[in-house]
């Protein structure tokens, strides 16, 4: 049981930090985003005897994170008010250049974020899956359950909606 | 193609097959509207490959790796009935049953506080029958007791006489 945990350890390691990209990009929240990550964490561990080994690991984790956050959002309890992101959390985006370069960058990233976050729960976890994560098309069909139709539909929704958003709000800036 | 089959095919060109992706080129080349709209799909593109660059990150990656562990239960294994269990754990079925069980009991309340129901198309006050009450099935009542009352009576004469 010790070497169980001590395994599942190295998985939580390696992986949490994309689950918290896909969390966070969906959520626009740190806290609910790392609660989320944490409760995907915990239905593996705790569903780990139904675990086929047909699936990949971390296909099957990814997908009980997304369902996760499509259901917090179906939740009629959580306000999904347009969130702002402000500076300090801004600053958590990490990127690897200049400083200058960095800030366009994250000043970038924060208005999409919010684009992002005026798009309805399918949509938004499409554009986030297959945009922002580069995740290919049959991976993200598989990963929310929808056929490559209904993605394309959702993703094409989506995109205009985020440049819409981006034209009004971007340009103006 | 026309520009409204092109429509949705642009913003999802490169999700496309190549044969489609050939269609929609062929109108592109022909039509001015639809090329600006490819050109803003493109510039979207180029401002999400930007924003890609820069990640997401905990605050600190090794406090949520031990908030994750310390989480996670001693000797939980899934049993049938913990999965059958789980799934009223999303929050959206939980708020729905919530909602059934107090429309439920504000309809049981609102019913029991009403007068009895009264057939209200009688022709006469004498027609009328009040439900909710039992004085309808006395006469039913009445009609089963007493035959058993006269064998009972019956049966004491036939034993009186006997014993004379």
């Amino acid at each position: 049981m010790a070497g169980d945990r001590q395994a599942f350890s190295q998985l939580v390691h390696s992986n949490q930090g994309y689950l918290y990209a896909i969390a966070y990009r969906y959520l626009s929240n740190e806290d609910e985003a790392e609660d989320a990550v944490q409760e995907a964490f915990v239905k593996l561990w705790k569903n780990f005897s139904n675990y086929r080994e047909e699936v990949k690991l971390t296909t099957w984790l990814y997908r009980i994170l997304v369902n996760h956050c499509l259901d917090i959002k179906k939740s009629s309890a959580r306000r999904f008010q347009n969130h702002r992101l402000s500076i300090e959390e801004a600053a958590n985006f990490s990127t690897g250049s200049t400083p200058h370069l960095e800030m366009e960058k994250k000043e970038i990233a924060c208005l999409l974020q919010q684009a992002v976050d005026e798009l309805s729960g399918k949509q938004k976890m499409v554009f986030v899956l297959r945009d922002m994560e580069g995740l290919e098309v049959g991976e993200v069909c598989n990963l929310m359950e929808l056929s490559e139709e209904q993605m394309k539909s959702n993703l094409y929704h989506a995109r205009k909606k985020v440049q819409d958003w981006m034209k009004k709000n971007y340009e103006q800036d | 193609m026309n520009c409204d089959e092109a429509e949705e095919e642009i913003w999802i060109f490169h999700e496309l097959t190549l044969a489609e992706q050939k269609q929609v080129e062929v109108h592109l080349l022909e039509c001015v509207v639809c090329r600006e709209k490819m050109k803003q799909a493109g510039e979207l593109n180029a401002l999400v490959i930007q924003a890609k660059t820069t990640y997401p990150r905990p605050k600190n990656e090794q406090a949520l790796t031990d908030r994750i562990m310390r989480a996670l239960p001693e000797n939980e294994q899934a049993t049938l009935l913990t999965l059958a269990l789980e799934v009223f754990n999303r929050p959206w079925l939980q708020n729905s049953l919530r909602t059934a069980a107090i429309l439920l009991i504000s309809i049981f309340v609102w019913e029991s506080v009403q007068d009895p129901i009264q057939l209200t198309k009688a022709l006469s006050e004498k027609n009328t029958v009040e439900l909710n009450s039992f004085d309808f099935i006395k006469a039913y009542q009445q009609k089963r007791t007493t035959p058993q009352k006269i064998t009972y009576y019956a049966r004491y004469q036939k034993i009186k006489k006997a014993s004379i």
